[in-house]
């Protein structure tokens, strides 16, 4: 019998048990899966992105099924940040989740309203900055898709936490590299990706797209190549920690994102196709872990083997 | 343990080619199911296509729990008479069933909320609740039909689903709470809701 391998990972000066959290808006406000999951056994729960007033999303249908994927137009209904304080951040706290916080903002002041609120509250871990949300002043722009306004948001929320903040990068970009740098320098303990690909999907019966805001995020195993090709960039890009998204459904796919250099990993979608899916990626990764007697996690992120090295 | 289903897609067909004796996992019970007065006395049960699945096993429910006589009055509508699914059982449960077709092909030619109508009289002097699902169109009519003569109906809607937990907020319906509008999760609020709480204008 091996001892069991340490999982635990550093997100700078964030300390996580596992490197298994759960991805923004595929989790609800957690309690959700409490009857699947033993919140508290994983690396932490990243809860639906949070605004400064409560939203209440796009009009329905605002989910479509697509191959080996989904597409979806929430348009990011959530409670407001002052309720998830006052409401879901106790009940997380009293089970011992670690949590992070995803935060959702249409300027960037409203982004730093809500990391200030999130900041003097009990029990948030982290913060995780949205900057897929469409800039209302540059005409729906997403802040994330330009290096200099992703820099600014970063650069205003820093002045006003404390706590860890990752940064979550959109997909939708010519180059990656040059946004997780421009975080970087502006501030960032980490960056997260990937968000959502832009995509769609059209009905031809009734020549109607199938969601109501035509147009969606495409999310599930179908992006899972792109979003590690793009974490492997990331990776070589930045030296804050990356942390890998993107069609993760069992631990061998979260291996990829770790041997990639991923320090930690978030399951999305997976979590609708099995609610225990988060704890079945945590314990696929020890049993390998044993299986090539590697003692730390730590000892197997970034070992990828590339041609000619 | 029995299902009535349509095959839409593919996870219907998947659904549908399991063979006798092959394990599935099920999640649920989920969500919100129709509410049933103890002292109900007649009950109407108003189906759309599909809207039979549920409605028949209400109507068994019904008839295993009610103590005393239980009146239940059903109208099925379909488009076709090939649509017609499940009228076998859900008649035998019904204490009369009316049955309505588009294009006339089978019972009443029709839509099912106009068959209704012309019984409303009769229904209300006897305190009727009713339970509806089908598609949105008929609830809507029966929306207009029901609400302003002030008689009770819950209604179980559809949506297309993600999680079934009230996690990923992909099956939004439009609900009135207090005096605004919001979002309500099919899965998790629902399926079931009043009538009247829906928000049928629109989208
Ligand atoms: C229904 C749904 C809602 C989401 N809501 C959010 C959100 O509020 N904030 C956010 O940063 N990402 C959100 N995402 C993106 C996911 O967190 C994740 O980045 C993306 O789905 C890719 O990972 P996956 O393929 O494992 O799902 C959402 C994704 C889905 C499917
Ligand atoms: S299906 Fe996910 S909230 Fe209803």
């Amino acid at each position: 019998m091996t001892a069991d391998p340490d999982l635990s990972v550093t997100i700078a000066g964030l300390r996580l048990k596992n490197p298994v959290m759960t991805a923004s808006g595929t989790f609800g406000y957690g309690e959700e899966y409490a009857g699947f999951v033993d919140l508290g056994r994983l690396g932490a729960v990243v809860v639906k992105g949070l605004s400064l007033e409560p939203r209440s999303g796009n009009p329905p249908p605002r989910i479509i099924e697509t191959p080996c994927g989904m597409l979806n137009a929430v348009g990011l209904q959530n409670i407001g940040v002052r309720s998830f304080v006052a409401e879901k951040l106790p009940r997380l706290r009293d089970r011992g989740v670690t949590v992070v916080a995803n935060v959702y903002g249409e300027s960037v002041d409203e982004y730093r309203r809500v990391c200030e609120i999130l900041s003097t509250a009990l029990g948030v871990a982290a913060l995780e900055i949205n900057v897929s949300c469409p800039n209302v002043s540059k005409g729906g722009l997403a802040f994330g898709s330009d290096p200099e306004t992703a820099a600014q948001v970063t650069a205003k929320v820093r002045e006003v936490t404390d706590l860890t903040l990752i940064v979550k990068l959109t997909p939708n970009v010519t180059d990656i590299a040059v946004i997780a740098r421009a975080v970087e320098e502006a501030g960032a303990d980490a960056v997260s990706l990937i968000n959502t690909l832009t995509g769609m999907s059209i009905d031809v019966e009734t020549k109607k797209p199938h969601l109501y805001n035509v147009t969606g995020g495409l999310s599930g195993p179908a992006i899972r190549p792109v979003a590690l090709r793009m974490v492997y960039q990331a990776v070589r890009a930045v030296r804050i920690p990356v942390i890998g998204i993107g069609g993760i459904c069992t631990a061998n796919d979260a291996l990829e994102f770790l041997i990639a250099g991923a320090r930690a990993v978030q399951v999305g979608t997976a979590n609708f196709i099995d609610p225990k899916a988060s704890i079945r990626v945590l314990d696929g990764i020890a049993d390998y872990l044993r299986r090539h007697a590697i003692g730390a996690l730590r000892d197997l992120i970034g070992t990828l083997r590339t041609p000619g090295e | 343990m029995e299902f009535l289903y349509r095959v839409t897609g593919r996870g219907t067909r998947i659904l549908s080619e399991r063979c006798e004796g092959e394990e599935l996992v099920l999640t649920g019970p989920l969500g919100r199911g129709f509410d049933i007065p103890p002292g109900a006395r007649r009950i109407g049960l108003v189906a759309g296509g599909m809207g039979v699945a549920p409605l028949t096993y209400l109507a068994r429910y019904c008839r295993e729990r009610a103590s005393g006589s239980i009146r239940i009055t059903t109208y099925v509508g379909a488009r076709t008479a090939s649509a017609l699914v499940g009228l076998e059982e859900l008649s035998a449960l019904s204490s009369e069933v009316v049955v309505t077709t588009d294009d006339g092909t089978y019972g009443t030619c029709g839509v099912v909320t106009a068959a209704l109508e012309a019984d409303m009289g009769d229904l209300c002097r006897d305190g009727v609740i009713f339970f509806a699902c089908g598609p949105r169109a008929m609830m809507a009519r029966l929306a207009e039909c029901l609400i302003p003569a002030g008689v009770p109906c819950q209604v179980s809607l559809e949506e297309r689903m993600a999680c079934g937990l009230g996690a990923c907020l992909g099956c939004a319906v439009a609900v009135r709470r207090g005096d605004g509008e919001t979002y309500a999760s099919v899965c998790k609020d629902g399926p079931v809701f009043p009538l009247a709480e829906v928000v049928w204008e629109g989208k």
